[in-house]
Parts: structure tokens; C-alpha cells; sequence
């Protein structure tokens, strides 16, 4: 491989500089320049010497920017020189960018030949092709490869997306051998393009709206097919029914020539019924004249009185009827009345006779109690009789003798005791008298009389006692011997007979027996006072059935008063004689209501009828005009009125029919017809009749068709006005698809040329590829200090390094960014090397770095230059604005060829130094 | 007598309103219609006797059944003379035809289908017709013979292709028409007036109906003598006549000058008339001519104006790809070598290069 290297650039005019002559060695050139120094015109120096300022790939030649952009500032000629050499050859490249006067020469610096002619010329520049020849490479590789420019650097930042782009630019290199191009990018152009086109499925795109629209055409054209064949069926219809019509017209018109013919043939007819018409109107108005008297006839009240004439004569008759059924009623009332007073009941009260089964009940209760107290009184003289036959044995007596005969028994063994009772009691009789003649009365005789009374019994009460204490004592034992003689006399006892023991038997005796007869007197006394009380009973049912029977047969005054018997009341002939008397009396009351209603009914139907004559007089009133003076006279004028009417309506009837026979003409201009169509009156007419029936029927058929044919004709005019004819739809259809169709175009060309760009960009890659790995592996090794020792250019075309330490591949954007522009420098070299070696010329290039170094530390960049410099292959450039490198390139010792530019007097203050 | 042989009217023709020529489309179906008022016009004016319509009178399946009655409307206005018309493949008489949408006046006289004949006693003119009842026909028909009334003027009324046997329109030999007897052989179809054999005529189109048909269109005035001399003339009538220009490009262009040379080229020529311009030469690189923009300039200016873009972009592919060997560029031109690249190769080669280029030339 040749080495070129650039040994003095001489800018006659160049931007800002002028007549500018700067040295250069082999290994590294670091120019040192502020900014705006002239940094970046030099490289576009350099690369201008080589290739001119010229579009590539231009037809015509046209000059880029950068030849406006370096035009001298001063005006000088715009040229330069350019001394270079190879291994073999020193060469001088003297240019002129002058507008019109553009040229190039190559010479040998050394013997001054001109070599120009030796080089390719190309056609479109009209000058030599320098350095393609030179540089074994075209300007776009130079520029991208050789060239690496100050944005590579100075403008990467630590955005995320640097890495990315990092990995970008790799690939792009690789496959477009431009470090600025990005496939991208280009794919991103190409997208754009697509974009613009859109897809059926976007509906804002124009492919979207056209396919809309499309879908939008076929619709329409789908929904006018079925209208246009609707309109035509309704067309094809339509034309159906016209030929009908102008069938029917025809008939039509036919039927009414027919009917003119006719008509004109019944004229004749016509005159002479409008003759006896207008005889029979003469004749009616007359009659109208004559009955116009009854014209004005309250037509209504007479109807009112005629109607009310039956009713009169109805009522009349009901009133009769009325009187008649009084009478009867009366004369029955009087039958009865008659009857009534026959009976003995006659004028008993209307409660007294329904009274008369309860005091039937009440007398047979009567006679029922009368026999209970006949029965009591035998009984009662029954007991009576047993009371006097059972002998009265006083057992107190035989008590008391008992006690004596025990007390003799007593006393004979012990001394009596004898009492002196009554004595005492006297006593005690008399003081209780003298003190309640002293207390209680207050007149002083009756005091003195009880007090002297009280004394007295008193007196003798101590008489009484006395004597008994004085005799008691006496006469006890003795008195006791004869009473008990006398007891046992008394008794017919026998002394040895026990008298005590039997005398109780006795007493026991005595005492049943008198129980009994006490018994039996108390029955007496018991019936003795049911039979008084029932008596008594008996006594007031009597009374009341007396008194009852007295109001039931109650006689007139001045009648004798009969005096019945109480049997009288379960008599049948007074039992029948109450039932007569109380169902006279009921019909009685019944016929004394009717007549009163008949009575009612007879006041109404003579209200009713007077009413009536009112209303008859009323309408006689109103017809006196027409001199109605009875009720007779009214139905003369009903009838009259009538006549009128008929005659009225018959009249206009018969004026109408007139009217109607002459038609168009009066009576004159139609016997004046009829003279003038003298002749065809002699015809025959056919039926009008018939023939107007089917005119009729014609004619409503053609009203019928023609009605069903505005109806068509609507339905057709909607039909018309839906929409746009098919052949339109299907025209702008065709358009839309045609449109359609150059999308798709667009778009399929669009993706043809994507396909084509990955497909080669891959294959490139394959090219590229195991050369450039091995290259840029090693190179990696070395510049990473064997960090990573193998690079990797992966078939998607991004980069992986190789970590010795974790044996792991690791992509290009997960390194740091120095790290990462690093591998982008190193990837450049490479790949300017590989291109360098694949090309005719295998030139060695001259390296330029513009800033290249500012993402990477001072370590990396030394390490980077020593790399660069160690295989002594390129010449290098390296353009710095800051002493940065200087200071790094001194610490390493690397050699260098120092160029130092100064911003404001550029042209004259250089610097060159070792 | 005098007759008008028309032809291809067209009438209800749907124009074309891609690109923004929505109103340029209305424009020319509405003229269209106009024009053939004002053949009515012409007829009332000149004591045209009969007008002879040779198919296509209508793009049947086109029409709005109003616009029919307009056009009956125009019909109507024909103060003595007859309108005979045949059927075309645009007007058949088939049962969706616009013949049958509407009553037509007695002044149209629309030939049955087949092969017809009319007679005109008042001109003693035995018209002989053929009228279409299908869209197409591609196999000819027996050439009809004229009518018996020799001293009749005989004419023959066809729409029918005579430039080719292949044809779908009805195939028939122009000679074979012209050596059948007829004294006037009307031909309609063709839309370019020209008479292909001896008394053998296309009337052409009376306006014209796209870009191809430029040159003047209008009808046939066919005016016979009493002695039977036959004048036939061409009487042109089209509103507008379609032109075509080429107009050369260079990347120093803009769309705005390039519309300027258009227009200038238009006013120098007939500004009424419908241009076809094709711009041919280069354009930039990367950017196309915006077609659209020149369009709409142009249709500001009121120019009736179609651009068709025949420009290339401004490189060498050769040269480019020399330029380029080795790299993307290069071996995508490369891959686009063949050497008969269809359209969808050749836009694909243009967009992706263009691509590539503005790529490169936004970086560079």
C-alpha cells in the first residue's frame, strides 16, 4: 500500500487566507487554532486541492457550497497549491476555483512535468480526476472516511441518544462508506414518501380517502343500479298504463260523439217534454195560487192540536170511567155499610174486634180457672171434713200430765218446791202498769186510771201470792195425790199399767195425729187462699170479658142494652160475625182509597184536557187566517197547507226538469233547433242511457289509470332525483380506482426500494464484515489495553465488543460515551483502511481529525494517536483548538509537527514548529 | 337540400376530476351540451333540412333523466329540421337506455335497431341506418344496400370502426362501404374527422373529449344540388380544442417559473383551449416537481392546463454509479441494472435514490 503524504499547502486565495504557505511532515501534524482560526478551511483546502468544489453525480457541472463559502474575502485569485508525495512520485496540484477559468494541473514537483493528461478527465467537470487517482478514493469516501470531521465530536453530547447514534453511524459507514449517512434516515425519507401516500387504512391520507371514497362509490353505485332498474320498472309501467289510456280515450271519445249524437237526436224529445212541462208548471201555479192561503199555516201547532184531539177524547172517556167507578164504589160502600150494621158487632171498634181471639183465649182461660176454683172448693171441704172427724188430743196436756206424774213421783221422795209464779207475775203486771200510766199518757185521768188499773193487778198479784205461798205449803202433798188420781182417771189408767210410760206412748200418739191434722188444716188454709185468690181472678176476667163483650156488642144509644152471656164468646155465630164484621171493614177502607185515587186520577185527566183545549185553541187561532174556526177546520187546513207544499216542490221539480230538458237554450232556441233538425228527428236514438253508463264507467277507469300514472310518475321523480345516473358513479369510480392504483404504485415502489436497501445493506455487511471485524478487534485490543479483544458486526449490523474480564458481548450503546466514540474512531480507521485496500489505488490516506478527541480522556487519546501512529502508515492531521492535545502529545512523547494559527492575523502570524 | 352529418356527442360525458379538475370536468360536460345548442342554433339558421347523428349521441348511462329532458328541450327548438339518430356502444338500446327514460320529441327520429331505412320524401333522401343494441360488436356486418327509389339521394348511417378489423366497435370495411352504392356514407366512432374512402366520412367528434383528440373537431355540412352535386364540407365547431406542449426544465427552475413558461406558452397559443403539457429535462435530485403546484398556478391564471412530469432527476446514473462503487448508492443503482425497468422499478430506483441523495446531500 502506498503512503501519501502532503508535505506544504500554499493558499494563494483560500476564504481568509492569502498567499498562506503552511509545511507538513510525515507521522502526526497538529494544528493548534483557536476558533474561527482556520481550522476547518484548511481540511476543505486539502480536500478541494484533491477534488474540486463539484456536485457528485450531477450532469451538468454545478459547484457545492463550500466553493461560494471559500471565495477570498479580499478578492485575490482564488487558487492554491498543493505539494504532495508518494513512494514513487512528488506531485504539485495547482488549482484554480476562479468562476470560468476553473482548472487543474498536476506536476512533478520535482522535474516539473506536467502530468494533467496522465490523469482520468471527467466530462462533467472538464477537469482531471486527481484525487480519485491520487487518494484511491472518490470524494464522498474521502470526506466521510479520511475526513473526520469536528462534529463527529465536538457536537456529540451526553444525550441518551448518542449511543444510538454511535451504532447508527458504524453502520452506516460500513455500508455507504459516508460517516454523516444514516440508512435510517433514508428509510425515514422513504417512510415520509410512504406517508404522504398513506394506506387504505388511514382515512386522512390521500390512499385512504380515495379508498374511502371507493367504498363510498360502490354504495352509491349498488343503490343507483337498483333505483335506475326501479325507475325503469316503474317506467316500463307507466308506459303500460298510458297505452291503456290512450285505449280508453279513444273509447272514451268514441262513447262521446255517441252521447252527442244521441243527445242531439233526443232533442226532439226534449222539446216536447219541455212543452208538457211547461204546461204542467202553468198549471201547477195555479194550484200554488190557490192554496197560498194556507201558506203561512203554523203547520206545527195545527199537527200539535190534530195529535192532541185522540188524547182529548181519551181523557174524556177516562173521566167517565172515573165517575162510573165511584159510583159502583159508593153503591158497594153502602151494600156493605148495610151489611155491616146488621151484626151485633156493628160499630165496635176496629181494636176491639182484633181483640176479639185474645179475649176468645182470655174467656176460655176464664172457664178453665172458674173450674180450678170449683175444684179447690171440693177439696178445701174435704179437708175440712177430715179436720172434724180426727179428735183433738191436747199432747201439751199429757206432757204436762206426764211432767206431774214424774213430778209426784219426784216430790214423793223429795220435799216439793212450790211455786208461787202467777202471783208474782200479777205484781210485776201491776207495777209495769202504774209506771206506763205515769210515763206514757199524757192526759192525767188515763194516767190515774192505768196507774190505779197497775195498782190493782198489782193488789192482787200480792193477794195471789200470798195465799199461794200460805196453802203451798199445805196442800202440796195432797193436791199432788189428786192430780194424779185425776191424770190416770183422765186417762183410764191403771196404776199398775206404768201411766208414764204410757202416757208418752200416748203423747207419741198425740203427736203424729196432730201433725197430720195440723197438715191438713194448713191445706185448708192453702186452698182457702188459692181459692180466694183465683176468685178474685175470676172475678176480674170476668169483669173484663163483660166489659169487652159490652164494647163488641155496643148498641146505638137509645138502644136497649142487651146483656149477653160470657159464653156468648166461643159462640160461632159471634165468632163469624167478628171475621165478617173485620173483613167488611178491611174492603171498606180498601174502597175508600181507591175512590180517592180514582179521585186524584180523575183531577189530573181534567188538568190534562184542560191543557189540551189550549193547545187546540191556540192552533185554531193560528189558522184563522185561512178561516179555521173549529177543530174541524184545522185538518182542512193541514191538508191545504200540504197541498201547497207539494205543489211548491212539484212546481220547482218541474222547473228544474225544464231547465235541465232545454239545457243550453231556452224554450225558443230549442223549438228553433228542433226546426232546424227537423230531419233527423226522425231517427232513431239509441240508448243515451246505456251509453252514458259506459262513458261513466270509461271515464272513471281513465280517472283511476290516470291517477295510479301521477303516482307512478311521483314515484318516478323521486326516483329520478335519488341519485346520480350508474354511468357517472362508475366513471368517477373508475377514476377513484385508477387513483387508487397509483398509490399502490407509489407505495409499492416505495417499498421495493426499502427491500432493496436492506437487502444490500445486508449483503455489504457481509462483505464487509469478517475483515472488518478482524481489523477492528485487534485494533480494540490494542486501544482498549486488551480491555476488549474482539469486535462483532452482528447481522442486524450493530456492534458488540467482547469484555475479557466477563467474556460477555457488549453492545456499542451500553459503553460510555467516550468509550463508545472510542470504538467510532477506531471503527473509522479501520473501515478507511479496509476501503483504502479494496480500492484501485491502495493509497495509504492522509487521516484528518478536526476536535476529534473531546468525548475521550487524555489516557484514551494518547493511547488512540500512539495506535494511529505505531504502524507508520498515514500521514496525520490533527486539528485541535485547545493546547489539550499538545499538552497530551508531550506527556507521551509522541513526536508531532506543531502548526500553530492565530485567529486575527491568520495570514501572517504562523507558527511552525517541531 | 343541406344536412348536417354529427357524431360522438358525448352528451352527459363524465370528464375526469383527478387533481383538482372538479370544475374543469363540470366545465366541459356542461359544453358539452352547449355545443350541441348551438348546433340546434346553426340548423334553425342555416335551413338545415335533416341532421344526421352517427351514434353516441349520448353517454346513455350517464345522464340525469332531467338532463334528457333538457336535451329534448333542445330538441324541441329545431324549427323545420329532423334529427336522425342511430345507436352507438355509448348509447345502445338496450333496456336501461336512455331512449326509453323519457318521451322523446317527434323531431328526433331514433333509428330501431339494426338495419333501417327512412325516407325522406320532402328532400328525396332514402336514408339507409344501422343502430346499436349492445356495448359491443366486435364481428362487421353485411354491408346494407340502398334503397330501390334511385332518384332518391341515398345515404348510409353507421357507427362502426373502420381503421381496424380487430376492432370490438363494429369492424367494416371503409372500401366495401364506399362501393356499396350510397352517395353520403356517415360513419360515426372515430372521433377525428376524416373521410376514409370515396364519399366515405367520420364526422369526428363535435367536441373534442380528451388530450389525444387535439386538432379541430366539428361536423359535416353536406349541401346537394338540385342537378345532384354533393358539396361536403367540414365546418369546425368545438369550443375548445385540446394542445399539447413541451416545456423543457433544468434544476435552476422553480415550479413558479416553470408555471411563468406555461403560461406564456398558453397565451401566445389560444388561452381558451385545453393544454397537455409535458414537462420534459430534470429536475433536482431529490426533488420532483410539484406537479400539483404548477397545476393550481396555472388553473389560477384560468388556463385549462393537465402537466404530466416527464422530467429526470438531475444525475447520471452511470456516472453516479461509478461514483458510488463499492458503497449503498452504487449497488442500488446497480440492482435496478436490468435493462427494461418497469414502472415500478423505475419509481422504486427514483424514490430510493432520491432518498439517498437528500440523505447525503442534508449531510453533506
Amino acid at each position: 500500500m502506498q503512503k501519501l503524504t502532503i508535505t506544504q499547502l500554499h493558499l494563494v486565495g483560500f476564504g481568509k487566507f492569502k498567499d498562506y504557505t503552511i509545511d507538513l511532515k510525515e507521522g502526526l501534524n497538529l494544528i493548534e487554532g483557536e476558533n474561527e482560526a482556520g481550522k476547518s478551511t484548511l481540511q476543505a483546502f486539502i480536500t478541494g486541492m484533491f477534488y474540486g468544489f463539484y456536485q457528485q453525480g450531477s450532469k451538468r457541472r454545478t459547484h457545492t457550497s463550500q466553493w461560494e463559502q471559500y471565495k477570498p474575502w479580499d478578492g485575490s485569485p482564488y487558487r492554491g497549491v498543493l505539494l504532495c508525495q508518494n513512494e514513487e512520485r512528488s506531485f504539485r496540484i495547482e488549482r484554480s476555483f476562479e468562476q470560468n477559468c476553473e482548472s487543474v494541473s498536476v506536476y512533478d514537483a520535482v522535474t516539473g512535468e506536467d502530468l494533467t493528461s496522465t490523469f482520468p478527465y471527467n466530462t462533467v467537470t472538464r477537469q482531471a480526476e486527481v484525487g480519485e487517482v491520487l487518494l484511491g478514493m472518490s470524494k464522498t469516501t474521502f470526506n466521510n472516511t479520511a475526513n473526520i470531521a469536528q462534529m463527529t465530536c465536538s457536537s456529540v453530547s451526553q444525550e441518551a441518544s448518542f449511543s444510538a447514534e454511535v451504532n447508527d453511524r458504524l453502520l452506516s459507514v460500513m455500508n455507504t462508506a459516508e460517516a454523516k449517512f444514516s440508512l435510517s434516515a433514508v428509510f425515514s425519507e422513504l417512510d415520509h414518501r410512504a406517508e404522504q401516500t398513506g394506506s387504505p387504512k388511514k382515512s386522512r391520507t390521500p390512499y385512504g380517502k380515495a379508498t374511502l371514497r371507493e367504498r363510498e362509490l360502490i354504495k352509491e353505485l349498488a343503490f343507483s343500479k337498483q333505483n335506475e332498474s326501479e325507475y325503469l320498472e316503474l317506467l316500463k309501467e307507466s308506459k303500460e298504463i298510458s297505452a291503456e289510456m290512450e285505449t280508453l280515450k279513444k273509447e272514451k271519445d268514441e262513447l262521446e260523439t255517441q252521447v252527442r249524437e244521441s243527445a242531439a237526436k233526443e232533442l226532439g224529445i226534449r222539446y216536447l217534454k219541455a212543452q208538457n212541462l211547461s204546461t204542467r208548471i202553468e198549471r201547477m201555479e195555479r194550484d200554488s195560487e190557490k192554496y197560498s192561503i194556507y201558506e203561512d199555516i203554523d203547520l206545527e201547532a195545527v199537527d200539535k192540536a190534530q195529535n192532541c184531539l185522540g188524547a182529548k177524547a181519551q181523557l174524556g172517556r177516562t173521566i167517565e170511567k172515573y165517575s162510573r167507578t165511584n159510583e159502583e164504589i159508593a153503591h158497594r160502600i153502602g151494600e156493605l155499610d148495610s151489611f155491616y150494621q146488621r151484626l151485633v158487632v156493628a160499630g165496635a171498634p176496629q181494636e176491639v174486634l182484633e181483640r176479639f181471639e185474645q179475649m176468645q183465649e182470655r174467656y176460655r182461660n176464664f172457664a178453665q180457672l172458674q173450674t180450678e176454683v170449683e175444684q179447690l172448693r171440693k177439696q178445701k171441704e174435704k179437708a175440712d171434713y177430715y179436720t172434724g172427724k180426727v179428735p183433738v188430743i191436747d199432747a201439751d196436756r199429757i206432757s204436762a200430765d206426764i211432767e206431774k206424774l214424774k213430778q209426784f213421783d219426784s216430790k214423793k221422795s223429795q220435799p216439793q218446791v212450790h211455786k208461787n209464779g202467777l202471783g208474782i207475775a200479777l205484781i210485776i203486771c201491776g207495777v209495769l202498769l202504774i209506771v206506763a200510766g205515769l210515763v206514757i199518757s199524757s192526759s192525767v185521768p188515763i194516767k190515774a186510771a192505768i196507774a190505779i188499773s197497775g195498782a190493782c193487778v198489782a193488789g192482787l198479784g200480792a193477794v195471789m201470792y200470798i195465799k199461794t205461798k200460805k196453802d203451798s205449803q199445805q196442800d202440796n202433798i195432797s193436791q199432788a195425790e189428786q192430780t194424779r188420781e185425776q191424770i190416770l182417771k183422765i186417762y183410764h189408767l191403771a196404776e199398775e199399767e206404768n201411766p208414764i210410760s204410757r202416757l208418752e206412748e200416748m203423747l207419741g200418739k198425740v203427736q203424729v195425729n196432730n201433725y197430720k191434722l195440723q197438715k191438713l188444716k194448713e191445706q185448708a188454709q192453702a186452698l182457702g187462699v188459692e181459692i180466694s185468690e183465683k176468685s178474685k181472678r175470676v172475678q176480674e176476667m170476668q169483669e173484663s170479658l163483660t166489659d169487652y163483650l159490652a164494647k163488641l156488642t155496643q148498641q146505638k144509644s137509645g138502644e136497649e142494652k142487651i146483656t149477653l152471656k160470657l159464653e156468648i164468646m166461643v159462640d160461632k155465630s159471634l165468632v163469624g160475625q167478628v171475621q165478617q164484621a173485620k173483613r167488611i171493614l178491611a174492603e171498606l177502607d180498601r174502597l175508600y182509597l181507591q175512590q180517592e185515587q180514582i179521585q186524584a186520577e180523575r183531577e189530573g185527566a181534567e188538568t190534562q184536557l184542560a191543557s189540551i183545549n189550549e193547545t187546540i185553541e191556540t192552533a185554531i187561532q193560528s189558522c184563522s187566517k185561512a178561516g179555521a174556526k173549529t177543530v174541524e177546520d184545522l185538518e182542512v187546513c193541514r191538508r191545504g197547507n200540504q197541498r201547497y207544499r207539494e205543489v211548491s216542490r212539484e212546481l220547482s221539480l218541474q222547473k228544474e226538469l225544464l231547465a235541465e230538458t232545454l239545457g243550453e237554450y231556452t224554450f225558443e232556441e230549442l223549438r228553433q233547433n228542433i226546426r232546424s233538425q227537423k230531419s233527423s228527428e226522425t231517427e232513431i236514438s239509441p240508448d243515451r242511457q246505456e251509453i252514458c253508463h259506459k262513458l261513466n264507467e270509461v271515464r272513471d277507469r281513465l280517472s283511476e289509470r290516470s291517477s295510479k300514472l301521477a303516482e307512478l310518475q311521483g314515484l318516478r321523480q323521486g326516483r329520478e332525483e335519488n341519485c346520480r345516473p350508474v354511468g357517472q358513479i362508475e366513471a368517477e369510480l373508475a377514476q377513484v380506482r385508477e387513483e387508487c392504483k397509483d398509490y399502490q404504485l407509489e407505495l409499492d415502489a416505495i417499498a421495493l426500494a426499502k427491500e432493496r436497501l436492506i437487502s444490500l445493506s445486508g449483503q455489504l455487511h457481509r462483505d464487509f464484515a469478517p475483515l472488518l471485524n478482524d481489523k477492528i478487534s485487534k485494533a480494540i485490543e490494542r486501544v482498549t489495553d486488551s480491555r476488549y479483544t474482539k469486535a462483532v458486526v452482528d447481522q442486524s449490523l450493530g456492534i458488540r465488543l467482547e469484555d475479557k474480564q466477563s467474556g460477555k458481548l457488549v453492545e456499542v450503546s451500553s459503553l460510555s460515551s467516550g468509550m463508545a466514540d472510542l470504538v467510532y474512531l477506531v471503527m473509522r480507521r479501520e473501515l478507511l483502511r479496509v476501503l483504502a485496500e479494496q480500492g484501485e489505488g491502495q493509497v495509504a490516506v492522509p487521516l484528518l481529525f478536526d476536535d476529534s478527541f473531546t468525548q475521550l480522556d487524555d489516557e484514551r487519546t494518547a493511547r488512540f494517536l500512539s495506535f494511529l501512529l505505531s504502524e507508520q502508515q498515514e500521514q496525520i492531521f490533527l486539528f485541535s483548538c485547545h493546547t489539550r492535545e499538545k499538552l497530551i502529545l508531550d506527556k507521551a512523547g509522541i513526536p508531532y509537527h506543531f502548526v500553530k494559527l492565530k485567529r486575527s492575523k491568520a495570514v501572517k502570524e504562523t507558527e511552525n514548529a517541531d | 337540400m343541406k344536412f348536417l352529418h354529427i357524431s360522438d356527442l358525448h352528451l352527459g360525458k363524465t370528464f375526469s376530476s383527478a387533481r383538482g379538475r372538479e370544475d374543469f370536468a363540470r366545465l366541459r360536460r356542461q359544453e358539452l351540451l352547449g355545443t350541441f345548442s348551438r348546433v340546434v342554433d346553426y340548423a334553425n339558421e342555416n335551413q338545415v333540412d335533416f341532421i344526421l347523428c352517427c351514434g353516441d349521441f349520448l353517454n346513455s348511462e350517464e345522464l340525469q333523466v332531467k338532463e334528457l329532458r333538457n336535451i329534448n328541450a333542445n330538441i324541441k327548438r329545431l324549427e323545420h329540421t329532423v334529427l336522425i339518430a342511430i345507436s352507438g356502444n355509448h348509447d345502445p338500446q338496450c333496456e336501461n337506455s336512455a331512449y326509453n327514460k323519457i318521451e322523446w320529441d317527434s323531431r328526433l327520429y331514433l333509428a330501431p335497431v339494426g338495419v333501417g331505412r327512412v325516407m325522406l320524401s320532402s328532400c328525396k333522401a332514402a336514408i339507409t341506418c344501422h343502430s346499436w343494441d349492445k356495448k359491443e360488436m366486435p364481428t362487421s356486418i353485411e354491408v346494407p344496400t340502398p334503397s330501390s327509389q334511385n332518384d332518391y339521394f341515398q345515404i348510409l348511417m353507421m357507427h362502426a370502426d373502420t381503421t381496424s378489423p380487430e376492432s370490438c366497435y363494429l369492424p367494416m370495411d371503409a372500401d366495401k362501404l364506399s362501393e356499396a352504392g350510397f352517395d353520403y356514407v356517415a360513419l360515426g366512432h372515430i372521433h377525428k374527422m376524416q373521410k376514409v374512402a370515396e364519399n366515405v366520412y367520420y364526422s369526428g367528434s363535435l367536441e373534442p373529449l380528451d388530450r389525444s383528440e387535439t386538432g379541430e373537431h366539428g361536423f359535416m355540412q353536406v349541401e346537394v344540388s338540385d342537378d345532384g352535386t354533393k358539396t361536403c364540407t367540414f365546418v369546425p365547431f368545438a369550443q375548445r380544442q385540446y394542445r399539447e406542449l413541451s416545456i423543457q426544465t433544468s434544476i435552476d427552475d422553480s415550479e413558479v417559473q416553470i408555471a411563468e413558461r406555461i403560461a406564456q406558452e398558453i397565451s401566445v397559443q389560444n388561452p381558451q383551449d385545453i393544454y397537455t403539457v409535458t414537462l420534459t429535462g430534470t429536475h433536482p435530485a431529490a426533488n420532483a416537481w410539484q406537479i400539483i403546484d404548477i397545476e393550481e398556478d396555472l388553473r389560477h391564471r384560468e388556463y385549462f392546463c393537465t402537466v404530466e412530469d416527464d422530467t429526470r432527476p438531475d444525475y447520471d446514473l452511470k456516472q453516479l454509479a461509478r461514483e458510488h462503487r463499492g458503497t449503498l448508492i452504487g449497488d442500488f443503482i446497480e440492482s435496478f441494472s436490468n435493462k427494461e425497468r418497469s414502472v415500478l422499478e423505475e419509481k422504486a430506483l427514483q424514490y430510493g435514490l432520491e432518498a439517498l441523495m437528500t440523505q447525503r446531500k442534508k449531510e453533506g
